[in-house]
Formats: structure tokens, C-alpha cells, sequence
């Protein structure tokens, strides 16, 4: 009986490991198809035209870099010419953060940021430090550093450029923080739409510094577990190695379950001294299909299925709560309804159908128009608990990026929950995009408003919103300025306004847009989706805006209508 | 003797442990499981939306008492059976981040702090 047993535990052992080698020897086994000339050549059409203008683009920033650092030599830095200097070249390089002047010892001595938000003029450091040889050896072009955290917690690369004093002596470095995301994303959605493509960009060291999937920007192509793919690992080292080419490999599709076959072509852009970027187009935009999907619910359905999950967490531990949430089988899934949870800081605590991304921080989690969509929900739901809305990808329309409307709650001061449905009435949903030049256009606008409420006051900056004929229009765009009070100092889509407090208009999803507008503004500013009754029909239509702060307590904005 | 002295003394205090320990159990279990009502408001424009879900003390439920910090609190009455009380306008030109509490007041005459968090309103 013993060896009859010993003999079948034998046997079924062996059946294991050959299974094991047979699986193992499977997921190498798959071969790369091979791709046409033709559709390289179609690829390549796409790319190269994009990273000309990406060059000029840096060119042109580099050289505004090197204009204003000249203007600011031998200039004191109590001088008031200074932060106006600094304004004007934030807004004419639409897709940085913030400039800043720092003296030999890489400390700040000042910046366009709201000081005190992050770091203290006198106190706070820059990033990298560079030598007066350094410098030297840049000549006129901008020293580009590598991707990494700036301010606020946002992640990108600084152009730096030396300044000196009256007597022509190295005095310190002038420094803008360039987002990559706001840099590259615009590109990518015009890719996205019009040609079914995509991009990613690398440092030669393997840094992924722009993905349209945030969750992949700041990971390594060599080092990170997650690209452990042979085909992949060989094509990432043909693509670090030249400057330009073709390939193919395997990776994960949108489901990050299945892999698929992605084709790529490469070229290489050098941004300025010492850094040069493989910007890599890829074909694995797949054809957006429609499934057969049950009817979406409605918003009160969606706020129901939320308050549902709000008495649970309520009425149990935390980690009960979580647990019932990511249970793909329980009781919180409904169709195409699931229960999220965040903390306050941005970390994922439930997100069901992607458990690879529990724990992981989704701060800085950006939608292709720019819109923070973890800072819009913890705003959200600070305010008691809501709805927002950001582009995110649609796995019933092949995860095709499109209009989210999500319903938050706070559990407590420290996380929140939501859930979401997908809005196909709005066009961001039915393939209209914002091109990246009108939302430069946007942010251009904004910050010029910013800048001549500093030089010709905010009283001519409100004559010129309300003046349709002014230097500070442009077609399509609608600049507005409230103040920390909600009241309306101008508005260009709504003159009628000016004057009144709108802090208790809402729209039908119950939102305050003048509240969401303060808040972001007193943020720091950024991206947000607003819905407006448009006159003159006054019917509720989508908009995308964008906010600065004017001064402690105004605040300047503009918005397109969408669609 | 002694060595019976000692067991016992042990049993003893096993046993009040895990009375403590299943007392205090019980009691946050039943603080999770069980509230007098459970409540939530939220902003909406000028106005404050207190929902109102579930609890063993539903029933009893007269009034809600919203408090918001720096302003005279805001009682309202709680008809049978609602789901939600709008305080219209209560939040007008609040700006800033404060905190917010909702009393409830019984039948009996008790009053009970029922939610307490803090709001941005802006």
C-alpha cells in the first residue's frame, strides 16, 4: 500500500514539473510577428514631425531661459523687476511649473510660487547642484536635468542657466520646473485620436519620465520588476543604445493581465546641455469597439451604491470595510459600478479590479487634460462628499480613454471612497479632444493675467476681461476673476455676473463650481472640468478651466466650452 | 496547596482578561454596529445637506442641531421618515476650513453628538 502510494506521489510530482517546464517554456515560446515596411514608414510618418516640434519647443523655452536670465543680471533681488521677470517667463512657457532664482549655494532667493507653500525663500534648495564650470560649459544652451520631484510634490526637469552680477560674476542660477506631462500629453492625445498611436519618453539611463499611464512615469525600463519581458528587455536595450529605430515586443495590455505585441519606432530629442530623450511611438491603441454593456445607472444610483458602501465602513472596521470593497465577488460590485478608497494623501486602499495598485501613491495621477484626478477627489470629498469628473480608460470600449463622473465620501479625516460611470454624452467621450495648443492657449491667457494684474493692477485686468476687444481675448476662451469670497470681478461667457456672489450657484450635479474654482486656485492652481448652463440658450454643457492665484484673495481663470 | 493557590490565581486572571478583552470588543463592535443614528453633511452651493441613514435610535429622532464653527448652531426639525435635512443658505460666505458638528435630540430629551468632521468649504 506504502509503495503503491510512494508510487503515485512519485508520479504525480513528476506530472508537476513537466507541467511547470511545459508552462514556463510556453510563455517564452511566443514569437514577435514580424511588421511591414510599410507600416514603419506609416509610424515614422507619425513620429518625426512630433519631435521636431518637441526640439523647438525646448529650444524656444531654452532661449527665453537665457533672455530672462540676462535681464536679471546684476539686478538686486529686493527688486521688484525681479518677480515681474519671473512672472512673464512662467507664462510665456506655458508648460512649467515655476521659475526661480538661486544664489551660488543653490539657495533660494525668488520665485514665482506662492512663498511659504513649499519652500521658504532663504531656506529651501535646489534640486541639483551644478558648478560655474558647468555652466560654463553649457554655453548659451540651458542645462536640462533629469527627471525628478520639484515643488508641490509634481515630478519633472528644471532648465537652469547662469546669472550674473553687475560686474559680470557668477552670482547664482535661474531655474524653471518643466512638467512633462503637461509637455508631452497634449502630443499624445493628438496621437491617441487621430492616429491610434501613443508615446513614452526615456532618459538614455532608462527613466520613464512621461507614460500615459502615470502609474508607469519615475519606474526604470532596466531595473524595474515591472519590465521583465526578454522582448521587452532586448528592445529597451536597442532603444537606450541608438538614437533611433524600429522594434517590437511583448507587454502588458490596458487589462495589465493579457500581454500583446507592441510595434515601436524611436527618435531621439536633445532638450538642452547634457540630457537627450528616446521619445518611442507605439501602435497598441486598440480600435475602440462597443461591447454590449447593461445601461449606465444614473447619478442617483451611482450616489445610492456609494452611501451603500458609506454605512458598511461606517458600521464596521476599516479593515473590514476595505477587505468587503476589494472582494471582486461581493457585495460592492454592480455592473460597472465598484468601490474605490484613497487616503487623504493619495495612496489606493481598494481598487478591485487593479490589486496590483493597492498601496501605490497616485498624488500626482493626472488625466490627459491635465486635471489631478486624486487632488480633485480628496477636495471633493473634504468638502463633505460630492461629485468630479476626469478622463480615465473605459475597459467596456477597450480602454479607450473617456469622461469619468465619480461620487466621493469621506469616511473619515483620513480616507474617502467613491465609485463612478462613465459619460458618453460628453465629447471628450466621442473622440473631441483639446489640442495641446489651445490648452497652452488656456494656461498662456491665465498666467498673462496673472502677470498684468502685477504691472497694470487688477482693476485693468477686470476691464480688459469685460472688454471683448482687448489684448488679453482670445477666440474661444473665456477668462473670468472671482475673489476668495466668491464674488465675480469679471466674466466674459456671463458679464451679468460681475459684481454678484456665486459661491451658492450649483450646477445639476449639485457642484458649486465657484467653490471648486477658489479651492483649486488656493492650491496653487491647475486644471478642472466644470458644467455650465452656456448662454445664450443657457443649457448645461461641459467646460475645462484653468486657475491661477492673482494674489492671496483673487484669483484669475479661463475656460473653453468642450465640444 | 500553594501550587493550587498559584493555578488558581492564573484562572483567574486568564478569565478577567478575556472578560476585558471581550468586553471591550463588544463594546466597539457594538459602537460600530450599532449608532444611535448615523448621519453625514455635505456642501452643496450655500447650502449644508445633512443625510440621515441608519441607526437603533432612528425612531426617536426630533431634531438635528447643526453647528458650524464660529456660527450660532442651526436646529431643525426631523420629519418621520426623512431621508435628508437641507439647511438652505447656512453656509453663505463661508469661506475657509472649519469644523462642523450635527446634535441630535431625542424624544426623551437627550442630545447626542452624532458626526463631527471638519469641512473645507472653499
Amino acid at each position: 500500500m506504502i509503495r503503491y502510494l510512494k508510487i503515485v506521489i512519485t508520479g504525480l510530482l513528476l506530472v508537476l514539473i513537466c507541467t511547470s517546464g511545459c508552462i514556463i517554456f510556453a510563455e517564452n515560446s511566443t514569437e514577435l510577428k514580424p511588421v511591414s515596411a510599410e507600416q514603419i514608414n506609416r509610424m515614422d510618418a507619425a513620429l518625426y514631425p512630433l519631435t521636431y516640434l518637441i526640439a523647438k519647443d525646448m529650444e524656444q523655452a531654452c532661449c527665453l531661459v537665457g533672455k530672462t536670465a540676462r535681464e536679471l543680471d546684476g539686478v538686486p533681488t529686493d527688486d521688484p523687476a525681479v518677480e515681474l521677470t519671473l512672472l512673464k517667463l512662467r507664462r510665456d512657457i506655458p508648460f512649467s511649473f515655476e521659475a526661480g532664482l538661486f544664489d551660488k549655494n543653490d539657495t533660494l532667493i525668488a520665485s514665482t510660487e506662492d512663498r511659504g507653500k513649499t519652500m521658504e525663500i532663504g531656506v529651501g534648495k535646489a534640486t541639483h547642484h551644478y558648478t560655474e564650470e558647468e555652466l560654463k560649459a553649457a554655453g548659451p544652451a540651458c542645462i536640462v536635468s533629469g527627471y525628478s520631484m520639484l515643488l508641490h510634490g509634481d515630478n519633472g526637469f528644471t532648465f537652469t542657466t547662469a546669472v550674473y552680477d553687475a560686474q559680470g560674476n557668477y552670482n547664482g542660477t535661474l531655474r524653471v520646473g518643466i512638467n512633462t506631462w503637461s509637455l508631452f500629453s497634449g502630443i499624445n492625445e493628438y496621437l491617441r485620436n487621430e492616429y491610434g498611436y501613443t508615446i513614452w519618453v526615456a532618459q538614455p539611463d532608462g527613466l520613464v519620465i512621461y507614460d500615459k499611464d502615470t502609474d508607469e512615469i519615475g519606474r526604470n525600463l532596466i531595473t524595474d520588476e515591472l519590465y521583465v519581458s526578454e522582448t521587452l528587455k532586448d528592445a529597451v536595450e536597442l532603444i537606450l543604445k541608438k538614437e533611433s529605430g524600429n522594434s517590437s515586443y511583448l507587454f502588458y495590455d490596458s487589462t495589465w493581465v493579457n500581454s500583446t505585441q507592441t510595434n515601436v519606432v524611436w527618435d531621439t530629442v536633445y532638450p538642452g546641455y547634457g540630457m537627450e530623450w528616446r521619445i518611442v511611438l507605439t501602435d497598441n491603441v486598440p480600435a475602440k469597439t462597443e461591447t454590449e454593456t447593461t445601461a449606465t445607472p444614473t447619478t442617483e444610483e451611482l450616489k445610492s451604491f456609494v452611501e451603500k458602501a458609506y454605512v458598511y465602513a461606517q458600521t464596521h472596521t476599516k479593515e473590514e470595510a476595505l477587505h468587503a470593497f476589494n472582494d471582486k465577488n461581493g457585495e460592492f460590485i454592480n455592473g460597472e459600478l465598484y468601490i474605490f478608497a484613497y487616503s487623504m494623501e493619495g495612496d489606493v486602499l481598494s481598487i478591485p479590479y487593479q490589486p496590483g495598485l493597492i498601496g501605490v501613491n497616485r498624488w500626482i495621477r493626472e488625466d490627459p487634460n491635465g486635471i489631478k484626478i486624486q487632488q480633485r477627489m480628496i477636495a471633493r470629498a473634504q468638502q463633505g462628499g460630492g461629485c468630479v469628473n476626469y478622463m480615465t480608460a473605459n475597459p467596456d470600449h477597450q480602454y479607450a480613454q473617456e469622461f469619468k463622473l465619480s461620487y466621493v465620501m469621506p469616511v473619515d479625516d483620513t480616507w474617502f471612497i467613491g465609485a463612478g460611470i462613465y459619460v458618453q454624452e460628453n465629447p471628450l467621450s466621442q473622440n473631441h479632444y483639446v489640442t495641446w495648443t489651445k490648452r497652452q492657449d488656456l494656461t498662456y491667457q491665465v498666467r498673462n493675467m496673472q502677470y498684468l494684474a502685477k504691472t497694470e493692477g487688477i482693476p485693468a485686468v477686470v476691464a480688459m476681461i469685460n472688454d471683448p476687444s482687448s489684448d488679453l481675448q482670445i477666440e474661444g476662451l473665456y477668462p473670468f476673476s472671482v475673489t476668495e469670497n466668491g464674488i465675480h470681478l469679471a466674466d466674459a461667457l456671463n458679464p451679468e455676473l460681475a459684481g454678484t456672489n456665486q459661491l451658492g450657484m450649483t450646477n445639476s450635479l449639485g457642484m458649486s463650481i465657484v467653490r471648486e474654482v477658489i479651492s483649486l486656485a488656493q492650491a496653487g492652481g491647475g486644471w478642472m472640468y466644470g458644467l455650465l448652463e452656456i448662454p445664450p440658450a443657457n443649457e448645461e454643457q461641459y467646460v475645462l478651466i484653468y486657475v491661477e492665484p492673482i494674489d492671496a484673495a483673487t484669483y484669475a481663470g479661463s475656460l473653453i466650452i468642450l465640444g | 496547596m500553594a501550587i493550587s493557590l498559584v493555578i488558581t490565581v492564573i484562572l483567574i486572571l486568564v478569565a478577567s482578561l478575556g472578560g476585558l478583552l471581550f468586553g471591550a470588543s463588544y463594546i466597539l463592535d457594538q459602537s460600530l454596529s450599532d449608532p444611535d443614528v448615523l448621519v453625514h453633511p455635505s456642501l452643496s452651493g450655500n447650502d449644508i445637506v445633512v443625510t440621515i441613514y441608519e441607526g437603533r435610535r432612528l425612531s426617536e429622532l426630533m431634531q438635528l442641531s447643526l453647528e458650524i464653527e464660529g456660527y450660532a448652531p442651526v436646529v431643525k426639525d426631523v420629519p418621520s421618515g426623512a431621508k435628508e435635512i437641507v439647511y438652505s443658505s447656512v453656509a453663505v460666505q463661508t469661506t475657509g476650513t472649519r469644523n462642523v458638528g450635527v446634535r441630535g435630540i431625542f424624544t426623551d430629551g437627550s442630545v447626542k453628538l452624532l458626526k463631527v468632521l471638519v469641512l473645507k468649504f472653499t
